[in-house]
């Protein structure tokens, strides 16, 4: 008997598939479980809502919530104008720039629940806070006197005062 | 501890600042400065005897020992003119008369310090032999000085004293007060006294026990002792045109005889075998001691005069002429060999015959010092070497731009006067083009020819061959191969310095030379004006600058006609010297001022007040410009202390008093000095920062004066601070136990003087700075008339300084902008840069964290004194009078021309070079290097391609 005479007979197995769940493990019910799932399908909905808002929020009130971080980090970078303040402040400055010019984008994944009417009040909340960022970094400018906001600082463009009376002062000759 | 913590401090911090200050490095000497030593005006000089034939065999060379009006001894090299040595006596005396030299073969004798110190000089070298101190105070009596075989005979104050040749002191006598004195040694080797008061002329003979022997008293005809000449044992006085003889030699004196001669007389001198030469403006003669006329040279306006051995001198204006002394027969004359400048006329000469010739020195009336070889022989004369004297006489300098040059011009031209057809216009800009590239090539052309000279003649290896291409550039700006013009950054200048003799130089601020020079002569004798306050001038106006390239630059000096002191305004071209226009006022000069505005052709019109206080314009001011003149104020100031305001009436061309005030000084208190701020000033900064960051606004009031008075009976010494317009004083302080010499600067809000504290037995720095607050009236204007709505603040505070001053000045700059330095002339030589943060009123005592962060100085009393700041490194330069400064077309570059007896040119930079490259910066290098890596790349990118090909062959 060759090799090839051979043959497998698959029908035992199929059909003991066919067969219930005789390899699920004790306790495993199919049917069961999707009425769970069928029951659970409310409640998750609720809690996902919940969840995006939070997201949102969290989102929202992340440059408000970084603010007190960001004051201790710009009063240890200290008021000197060197590279590594400077770039701090510069950092500083340019994220919340940049994250005001992307809200849209930051809120669009949440915007795809029904939670959609109540964005504005976060976008509002999120420009906010990136103004308050923004504000920290100008005043941090400030501290460092970067800002020409001082009389002194304007003072090399005052031209000299004309004169309104000339004087002649040389010797008198005897 | 914690005092040498702070010392170490301190030092760390000084360290750290003299970083800051730009000393210059060893090739740069001599690169951007020229010094040049004079010894004076002389009024005596001595020739070496023989000194050809001496040289010939020595190897030494021979000299010419020369005593000058400037208070200076010096040896000059009788073959080149340069000083083997000089030594410069006291500078600041009051009676020049008192300065006595005697030349003998070994040494020089000198009374010198008003007569206070004797001092003798060996000959040959200059050194110090001994010196003795005569009196405590220094003498306004005539001094006479006499060396003997064994004795120095020195007459000062009234006192007649003995020394022996090595320096011991015999005895001394009192001598009877006298306006001139003399002591001279009769051929009998006794030793007389001649002393003359109101005509009268008493001979004493000195005897060795230390008493007189009065030999006689006679009047005499000459009021002075100037008048007279000793010969042997015979006196020569002149008295217009009378010649009076005294003959010292018997027990009592006989004479006078008297013996008139025909001509007035100009001057005597003496010849060999005891006869007396006399000239007259027109002719020279000579008589015996008897008054017997033995010959009479004619000849027209003769100079000056002298004799030696067996000839008698004589130049006049064109010519020398050499004369046989025993009859005065005509040996040899001959034209003066012309020279670059118009000669003065000679005030005097000095004449030393040789075996077969005459070296004769001939000291002009603008103190130019000229040796002239004559040998009859070769029927030649001969002008060795000159120098300009004059310079170590200087009275104002100022600095002038040089014209456009022709590139720059031929620029300006391009695109002068756009009216026109189009072609016409092309045609214009093509020929300027052209004319602009054939300029080009020509200077390129010219360049390539000295380079390949001075490589022909200069490499020898590859070092130099680098060397001469780098200094390639500097070939061109050699003076003669090109006119005289502006270079790129208007570093180079024309200085225009008037002298005390009435000449006015032009002279080249790259190196020195004179340029050009105006004999203020040719126009009438000229005088230096006296100021009320006790100095000599001769004040020079720029009246257009040569920023109008179409139009020459033109200036003025002022000066009185020495006769009959009429005020004489002279105009010229500060450029060629060239005279434009004569004014002979009628009157004499009051006051002499430069107008602020423009007139016509663009010529700042002379303001001339004359002493019948009439006002007179030069140019004429025309009417629409006189009617519509901005209001321009005079204040008047004499030495008590009497100010008088007056505003100048442009139409009845009078003066208006507008307010006088008398400042309340002392019956003994005199004011000295009384200085208004630049004309033309800069000021860029209005105000000062604060640490706040707030602005301390300046005071920087236009009309402000300063003037100050001292007394030396109390010891001291108050400033004012005047408004010129109103007559307000603005500020007084008092410095006590203070006293003379003081020095001001004062310009933009502050004012800064020197003085002698008594008290600290030193020199102190004064500085005061006037602030209007934190915040600023009127910014578009300021009018003296309305007054600021705060008083100004006084900021003042005050320095040691280790040294003496001699004169100061302040740096100055095209914009203002550049940190001030001020300048100080000290009596060792120095000049001395210290930069305005230095010497700050506001340098705070406790130094916060802000204020380091500000880079602010903290107050330390001294001021250091550190031989890198002298801007003149070892060139030292001596008693200086003035500094003059000006600003260079470069906002870091300032320049600086100091004068004296030396006079001394150099460019500072108070803030360091921030505008230009470093000097050793290699532009021959960074090309080459540059190139390389051009090259470089090309080639290893074809080298790059190459492989790539092989390889993918292979």
């Amino acid at each position: 008997m060759s090799f090839l005479d051979c043959r497998i007979d698959y029908t035992p197995i199929i059909r003991q598939s066919k067969l219930d769940n005789q390899l699920s493990p004790p306790g495993y019910s199919s049917t069961g479980t999707a009425i769970q799932q069928h029951t659970d399908g409310e409640h998750n909905v609720e809690q996902q809502e919940q969840l995006a808002r939070k997201r949102a929020w969290d989102v929202a009130m992340g440059p408000a919530k970084a603010l007190p971080m960001n004051m201790f980090m710009m009063y240890m970078a200290g008021r000197s104008v060197s590279i590594f303040p400077i770039m701090m402040v510069a950092m500083l400055l340019w994220r919340p720039v940049k994250a005001l010019f992307s809200v849209g984008a930051t809120f669009k994944p949440l915007e795809d629940e029904r939670t959609t009417g109540s964005l504005l009040l976060h976008k509002i909340i999120f420009i906010l806070g990136n103004f308050a960022t923004i504000g920290l970094a100008i005043y941090k400018v400030h501290t460092m006197g970067l800002l020409p906001n001082t009389p002194s600082d304007w003072l090399e463009f005052i031209p000299q005062a004309q004169r309104v009376q000339y004087n002649l002062v040389s010797d008198t000759y005897v | 501890m914690g005092i040498m913590k702070r010392i170490g401090i301190g030092l760390i911090f000084l360290l750290t600042i003299f970083k800051s200050c730009y000393s210059i490095y060893e090739d740069q000497v001599g690169k951007w400065d020229w010094r040049q030593q004079l010894v004076g005006c002389p009024i005596s000089a001595t020739f070496e005897g023989q000194s050809k034939a001496a040289s010939s065999n020595s190897q030494r060379q021979p000299q010419l020992v020369v005593v000058s009006k400037e208070q200076a001894i010096a040896a000059l090299n009788m073959n080149t003119g340069k000083i083997a040595w000089r030594r410069l006596q006291e500078a600041n005396i009051t009676n020049p008369e008192a300065f006595k030299t005697i030349v003998d073969e070994k040494y020089i004798y000198s009374l010198v310090d008003d007569g206070r110190i004797l001092r003798v000089w060996t000959r040959r070298t200059g050194t110090l032999s001994w010196q003795e101190k005569l009196e405590e105070t220094p003498q306004n009596g005539p001094t006479s000085l006499l060396a003997n075989n064994d004795e120095v005979l020195v007459l000062s104050g009234q006192t007649l004293s003995v020394f022996t040749k090595k320096g011991v002191f015999k005895h001394k006598m009192q001598v009877e007060k006298s306006t001139w004195v003399q002591l001279h040694t009769l051929p009998t080797q006794d030793v007389v006294l001649l002393s003359l008061s109101a005509s009268t002329l008493t001979v004493q003979q000195v005897k060795d026990a230390g008493n007189f022997l009065l030999k006689g008293r006679i009047q005499l005809k000459a009021a002075s002792g100037e008048k007279c000449i000793l010969i042997g044992a015979h006196m020569a006085c002149y008295h217009s045109d009378s010649l009076q003889i005294v003959d010292l030699s018997g027990q009592t004196v006989k004479g006078p005889s008297e013996v008139a001669t025909g001509t007035s007389i100009r001057d005597l001198f003496a010849l060999e075998n005891d006869r007396i030469g006399v000239r007259g403006p027109d002719s020279v003669s000579v008589f015996d001691l008897t008054g017997k006329k033995i010959f009479t040279i004619q000849e027209k306006n003769i100079e000056a005069a002298e004799a030696v051995k067996n000839a008698v001198i004589l130049i006049t204006k064109t010519q020398i002429g050499v004369y046989d002394a025993k009859d005065g027969k005509q040996v040899f004359k001959m034209n003066i060999p012309a020279s670059t400048f118009e000669r003065a006329s000679a005030t005097r000469i000095f004449v030393n015959q040789l075996k077969d010739e005459y070296e004769i020195l001939a000291v002009f009336a603008d103190c130019r010092v000229e040796l002239f070889v004559v040998n009859p022989g070769r029927n030649q004369v001969t002008s060795e070497w000159c120098r300009e004297e004059g310079l170590a006489r200087l009275a104002q300098v100022e600095m002038v731009d040089l014209p456009l040059s022709e590139s720059q011009q031929l620029i300006e031209d391009e695109f002068e006067g756009a009216a026109g057809n189009i072609i016409s216009s092309l045609i214009k800009r093509c020929v300027t083009q052209l004319g602009q590239l054939k300029r080009w090539f020509i200077r390129t052309l010219r360049e390539m020819f000295t380079l390949s000279h001075s490589i022909k003649t200069q490499v020898n290896s590859f070092a130099t061959l680098a060397e001469v291409l780098r200094n390639a550039g500097k070939y061109s700006h050699e003076r003669g191969s090109l006119p005289l013009e502006r270079d790129l950054f208007n570093l180079r200048k024309m200085i225009v310095a008037s002298s005390l003799d009435g000449v006015v130089y032009g002279l080249d601020s790259n190196d020195g030379a004179v340029i050009w020079k105006l004999q203020l002569s040719k126009v009438v004798p000229p005088g230096a004006l006296k100021t009320a306050l006790g100095k000599e001038k001769i004040p020079l106006f720029v009246q257009r600058t040569t920023a109008h390239y179409q139009l020459k630059g033109q200036m003025a000096v002022a000066f009185q006609n020495a006769i009959n002191s009429n005020g004489v305004i002279v105009l010229f071209d500060p450029i060629t010297g060239e005279i434009v226009e004569k004014h002979q006022l009628s009157r004499p000069i009051k006051r002499v001022e430069i107008l602020p505005f423009l007139g016509a052709d663009h010529v700042h019109s002379l303001l001339i007040l004359d002493d019948s206080e009439r006002i007179s314009f030069v140019p004429k001011l025309p009417d629409e410009i006189a009617i519509s003149a901005s209001p321009i104020f005079l204040m008047d100031v004499d030495p008590k202390g009497n100010l008088d305001g007056y505003k100048v009436n442009f139409i009845e061309k009078r003066l208006v008093k507008q307010w006088h005030t008398n400042l309340g000084l002392d019956s003994n208190e005199r004011i000295v000095i009384s200085q208004g701020k630049p004309a033309h000033e800069k000021v860029h900064s209005q105000g000062r920062v604060l640490i706040d960051r707030n602005v301390d606004y300046k005071y920087l009031n236009p009309n402000l004066v300063a003037l100050a008075s001292v007394d030396t009976i109390h010891q001291q010494i108050s400033l004012f601070l005047v408004d010129s317009v109103t007559g307000q004083l603005v500020h007084t302080a008092k410095l006590l136990k203070a006293s003379p010499p003081i020095h001001l600067v004062h310009c933009e809000n502050w004012l800064a003087y020197a003085y002698w504290s008594d008290r600290g037995r030193r020199t102190e720095i004064g500085i005061m700075e006037l602030y209007e607050g934190e915040e600023k009236s009127n910014k578009q204007k300021f009018d003296s008339l309305v007054p600021t709505k705060t008083p100004p603040s006084v900021v003042a505070q005050s320095y040691i300084y280790a040294q003496g001053v001699d004169a100061m000045a302040v740096s100055e700059t095209e914009q203002g902008l550049t940190n001030k330095a001020i300048l100080f002339a000290l009596p060792l030589g120095g000049i001395h840069e210290v930069t305005r943060r230095f010497i700050d009123a506001t340098r705070p005592l406790e130094l916060t964290q802000e204020m380091r962060e500000e880079m602010m100085i903290p107050y330390m009393p001294e001021i250091p004194v550190a031989p890198e700041d002298m801007v003149n490194y070892n060139q030292t330069v001596y008693n200086i009078r003035g500094i003059k400064t000006a600003p260079a077309g470069l906002e870091s570059t300032s320049l600086m021309f100091a004068y004296g007896i030396d006079v001394f040119f150099t460019r500072l930079y108070p803030s360091g070079t921030f505008d230009i490259l470093k000097d050793d910066f290699d532009h021959l290098l960074i090309s080459v290097v540059l190139l390389g890596l051009i090259l470089g790349s090309i080639i290893s990118k074809r080298i790059a391609r190459s492989n790539a090909l092989n390889a993918a062959w292979a």
